[in-house]
């Protein structure tokens, strides 16, 4: 019997792992207060498993036919309708680009459609000074771009999706469970959980503590660096989408450092990764203004 | 929310060797439920020639050899397959079920191996317990349950199931 059969058994912890936005969904429910049967599991798995395959679905920047890439295609000619919740991931993006003054920018999927790293869907022209400033966000989830730009929603439809599924783990009557989208995670319940990071080689692990009732994501620059030609240098293009683009500079981050934050929701704690890799130091009142707190490995 | 810093590592080697972590998530038996239920199955291992290895290979990039003696038959129409992938750190199995149709209904991850170095966060702490590692083995499997970090690719369980897919093209929906 391996110890995690016997740690499963004696916490009442069912686990399912199922691949998902190109990562590992792990979910895991504990119920050693024994509230929920086998049915309520089962359901409560299926639920959380579905909200994160509708967020997948809506915000891909590599499927053409998501509520993101429609956007993309058609937002710098008309107002197009979203999904409220793609609105939902817009409004939080622009309250990251607000307080991070132009920091935190999804428009640089422009610049990672140039450089190979995404894939290209339309005859995109994205304007050179194009920014968040330019996508207003209309009443009734419409939205509109006031020219030409590409928006990738990357990291945060991750952290979004996570928040989806703790939601519907949450209303299925789940009071304690860990989702876990290949390194973003959070943790419902008040049963403080033990977090580990994994390094930027995928080879060590780092003690980071322990969290209970929170997110905790890590933004790792990537493992490649590419030129302003936007001809990369690395030999697997696999890696490219922890790619990081500085908005200031419309340039690739080029450190290798591991940095990390604990935010109350997922969403925010992938957005506010972005913002401490690119800037490469703490201000700790910046962080807390958002109830979170950065972390450099 | 509420956060606590690793403040006093417990029983943990600085440095200590690479280990091994396996996560198991459901047992064939499990997986075989959640896809199809109570539905009857039989296990139909298929004996693939060299011929067909290289047409999965080729079709996957998938190199390992596949194992055909984890294959099951749904009645009424449809597929269970348990297959497995190595990637750099990682080994997985998983589980592909195939609808009547030949298309595929759900992929489950049965179990994760992984194997890493360990290391403390501050390199202050991490002094004190040079050449303590030996003392104080580290525990692998209990208590590492929530990794963060470097984003895991599943490329290579894409390319898994693609390859489970090449097999039923080949062998598995000419079987009677």
């Amino acid at each position: 019997m391996s110890p995690d059969t016997i740690t499963a058994e004696a916490k009442r912890v069912w686990r399912r792992c199922r691949p998902a936005m190109g990562t590992f969904v792990d979910i895991a429910i504990d119920d050693t207060r024994g509230a929920l049967d086998e049915r309520d599991r089962h359901e409560a798995m299926t639920a959380a498993f579905a909200a994160i395959d509708r967020v997948a679905a809506l915000m891909s920047f590599h499927d053409a036919n998501s509520d993101l890439s429609r956007l993309n295609a058609a937002a710098s000619r008309s107002r197009v309708r979203v999904h409220p919740w793609t609105y939902d991931v817009l409004v939080h993006a622009r309250r990251l680009f607000e307080a991070s003054g132009g920091l935190f920018d999804c428009t640089v999927g422009g610049d990672l459609v140039e450089r190979g790293l995404l894939p290209r869907h339309h005859r995109i022209a994205q304007a050179s000074a194009a920014s968040f400033a330019d996508v207003d966000l209309l009443d009734d989830d419409h939205v509109v771009y006031r020219r030409p730009l590409c928006l990738d929603l990357g990291g945060i439809a991750k952290g979004y999706a996570v928040d989806r599924a703790i939601d519907a783990l949450r209303s299925q009557g789940v009071a304690s469970a860990v989702v876990n989208a290949g390194g973003d995670l959070r943790v419902l319940g008040s049963e403080p959980v033990p977090i580990h990071v994994r390094d930027l080689d995928g080879a060590r692990l780092i003690d980071a503590g322990t969290l209970a009732d929170g997110a905790f994501a890590t933004s790792s620059t990537p493992w490649f660096t590419a030129d302003v030609t936007g001809r990369s240098r690395s030999a697997s293009s696999r890696q490219a989408p922890g790619a990081i683009v500085d908005p200031r500079a419309r340039r690739v981050v080029e450190d290798r450092q591991l940095v990390s934050i604990i935010a109350p929701t997922c969403v925010l704690a992938d957005g506010l990764t972005k913002v401490l890799a690119i800037e490469g130091a703490c201000d700790l009142a910046w962080f807390a203004a958002f109830d979170a707190v950065p972390l450099i490995h | 929310m509420n956060w606590k810093p690793a403040l006093l590592p417990v029983a943990i080697a600085a440095f200590a060797p690479v280990g091994a972590h396996a996560k198991v998530y459901l047992s064939v038996e499990q997986a075989q439920q959640v896809m199809f239920g109570n539905a009857p199955m039989s296990l139909s291992p298929v004996v693939l020639t060299g011929d067909q290895q290289d047409q999965l290979h080729a079709a996957s990039s998938v190199s390992l050899k596949f194992d055909g003696h984890r294959v099951w038959k749904v009645a009424g129409g449809g597929w269970f397959v348990v297959d497995e992938v190595v990637g750099k750190h990682e080994t997985i199995t998983y589980a592909v079920g195939i609808d009547a149709a030949g298309k595929v209904k759900d992929i489950e991850i049965l179990e994760y191996l992984e194997s890493y170095g360990y290391e403390v966060a501050d390199a202050s702490w991490r002094k004190q317990f040079v050449g303590k590692g030996a003392d104080a083995p580290l525990k692998l499997g209990r208590d590492i349950e929530n990794i963060g970090g470097a984003t895991l690719s599943s490329k290579h369980i894409t390319d898994g199931v693609k390859r489970v897919l090449t097999l039923y093209d080949l062998v598995l929906k000419h079987v009677a």
